[in-house]
């Protein structure tokens, strides 16, 4: 009779543990499951409810067994594997970790109710593991019914810490055969052929200046079409197929793609990326000067030239609006006017109207930036009114017809050296020069090749470099971020070609 | 104070330990690492 009261009590409290961790399970896979980690959380709870009852009316052995099979899948499945390793572990210990050794990279978490009710998830399968133990004993023993030993599971946990601190360090390997694959990421067609060629023809011509190299390095380029989500399956067969052992990258919507694949496959992934959130300082950094970077480059710009008054004629797009709202906060920060700010649709043609009501504003200089072929439309339209006191931010580097923009300035990326530039057009005649492209892919692959001939795991170096001398001039970066930072400079086009006007 | 109560609030005490320095750290990671917002491409179609 006690020993029956016993038995209720302990499976009382072992029911109840495994209702509540079910509840926390249900919703830690509400992110990956959606409404699906209902029917989770409807088999967590009825099943082992089912089995117990069964088991107190009948003391059948396999009611008793499937209830413990349960118990057992919440506590493994879900306590250790997910709860424990996915998501305690990476929070508290790969956190502490990478705050003291840059070989272990700052964890990729998920939101705030996915780790914490992963951490939830750990401790509730505690619970039921305890709790499972005290109903075996009770079942089985007239021993005192206790928790777990305490140094037992203190000693397991301690093995568990000690395998995770052993694998989430970011270790150097050898590439097999001396051979360094690289993956090449970047769309090549339509929109993107400019900036995706000259990125292209960059990182192979970084590859054909390689001299006296440890390793031999070799390209993979990754067809990833022009559709990002379609790309994740070539990047995803560059990776597992092809196994590069680092990425090079560029274009944001391709990097956004790329940057979990990377972290996935613990990889370095560097990007010519705008969207500096794909820089995560783990696996992902990005290189390009911020918008707020040619913000202040442009603003220093006009004001040396005696600028006060500015109007703006900009399309309505993404790319041009990130740059536009940067301009205006060193604009409002230097003191200088908009007179007149006209944003227009990229089905637009005829731009007379606009450029007249923009002169009736009495601007110093216009301030231009749309795409191609709008971009060079728009060009013709102001050469034919007679305007040429026109300024942008890198649109016209990108302009098929450059001689119509003639004393135009604009900033773009910095060159070290000119004779860069000129050597890749003397290498790849018909590719156009992307000046906000092709030298940072050109360092991106050199800093990778860096790394193995130093002998670092590639991440393990980008992460530790704060500053980097490369053929944009001097990028910097932050200890800890994933975002190289570099000035742009100031060019000009004359006798319809880009010339650099200034260093930064 | 029985063992079991010191024991109960012990327990407790490192729950909630574990569950608020979760969401400290966790909310800080993602700010770092600046995951939670998607932008939008802001260089010249990169």
């Amino acid at each position: 009779m006690i020993q029956d009261l016993g038995l209720h009590r302990a499976a009382r409290r072992s029911l109840l543990s495994i209702g509540v961790t079910a509840a926390l399970i249900t919703i830690n896979h509400l992110a990956v499951l959606g409404p699906k980690a209902f029917g989770l959380g409807a088999v967590l709870i009825v099943a082992p409810t089912l089995l117990l009852w069964w088991f107190m009316r009948t003391r059948s052995t396999v009611a008793f067994g499937g209830y413990l099979v349960m118990n057992l899948w919440v506590v493994i499945g879900f306590g250790l594997l997910k709860g424990l390793w996915k998501s305690t572990l990476p929070v508290f210990v790969g956190t502490l970790l990478s705050a003291l050794a840059t070989a272990y990279p700052r964890p990729t978490l998920g939101p705030v109710w996915v780790e914490v009710s992963g951490v939830a998830m750990f401790i509730g399968s505690a619970f039921v593991a305890a709790f499972a133990y005290q109903l075996v004993r009770t079942r089985w023993g007239t021993a005192r019914a206790s928790i777990l030993s305490a140094p037992a599971g203190v000693l397991a946990l301690g093995v568990l810490v000690a395998a995770y601190v052993v694998t989430d360090r970011d270790r150097w390997v050898a590439p097999s055969n001396g051979i360094v694959k690289i993956g090449v990421i970047v769309p090549t067609g339509g929109p993107y052929a400019v900036l995706g060629n000259s990125f292209l023809k960059a990182v192979q011509m970084a590859q054909s200046d390689l001299r006296g190299t440890k390793y031999q390095y070799q390209l993979v380029l990754v067809d990833v079409g022009q559709d990002p989500d379609q790309a994740r399956a070539a990047i995803q067969r560059a990776i597992q197929d092809e196994r590069v052992s680092a990425i090079v990258g560029g274009i944001s919507r391709f990097g956004q793609v790329t940057r979990p694949l990377a972290t996935q496959a613990r990889i370095l992934h560097t990007c010519v990326c705008s969207v500096t959130s794909i820089g995560d300082g783990a696996y992902n950094f990005t290189n390009i000067p911020s918008p707020e970077a040619e913000g202040v480059r442009w603003v220093q710009e006009a004001q040396r030239r005696g600028i006060r008054n500015i109007a703006l004629l900009t399309q309505d797009y993404p790319s041009i609006q990130g740059h536009l709202e940067a301009l205006k906060v060193e604009v409002r920060r230097a003191g200088l006017t908009i007179t007149d700010a006209q944003e227009f649709a990229d089905s637009v043609t005829d731009f007379r109207k606009m450029i007249a009501q923009a002169r009736a504003s009495h601007p110093d200089v216009y301030y231009v930036e749309t795409l191609n072929p709008q971009l060079d439309v728009l060009g013709q339209q102001l050469a034919d009114a007679r305007i040429r006191n026109i300024a942008s931010v890198v649109a016209p580097s990108v302009s098929q017809r450059p001689e119509l923009f003639e004393a135009t300035w604009y900033t773009d990326s910095n060159l070290r050296d000119f004779a860069f530039k000129t050597r890749f057009e003397k290498l790849y005649p018909g590719t156009q020069f992307a000046t906000h492209m092709m030298p940072y892919a050109y360092d991106d692959f050199n800093m990778i090749v860096q790394a193995f001939e130093r002998g670092e795991n590639p991440a393990v170096y980008v992460r530790n470099l704060r500053t980097y001398e490369g053929n944009a001039g001097t990028l910097t970066k932050v200890a800890g971020s994933g975002n190289f930072q570099s000035m742009p400079a100031v060019w000009e086009i004359e006798h319809g070609r880009p010339v650099l006007l200034s260093h930064q | 104070m029985t063992k079991v109560t010191r024991t109960s609030i012990v327990v407790a005490l490192v729950i909630g330990m574990m569950l608020g320095g979760a969401t400290l750290i966790t909310a800080r990671n993602n700010v770092a690492m600046d995951s939670a917002h998607q932008e939008t491409p802001s260089g010249f179609l990169h």
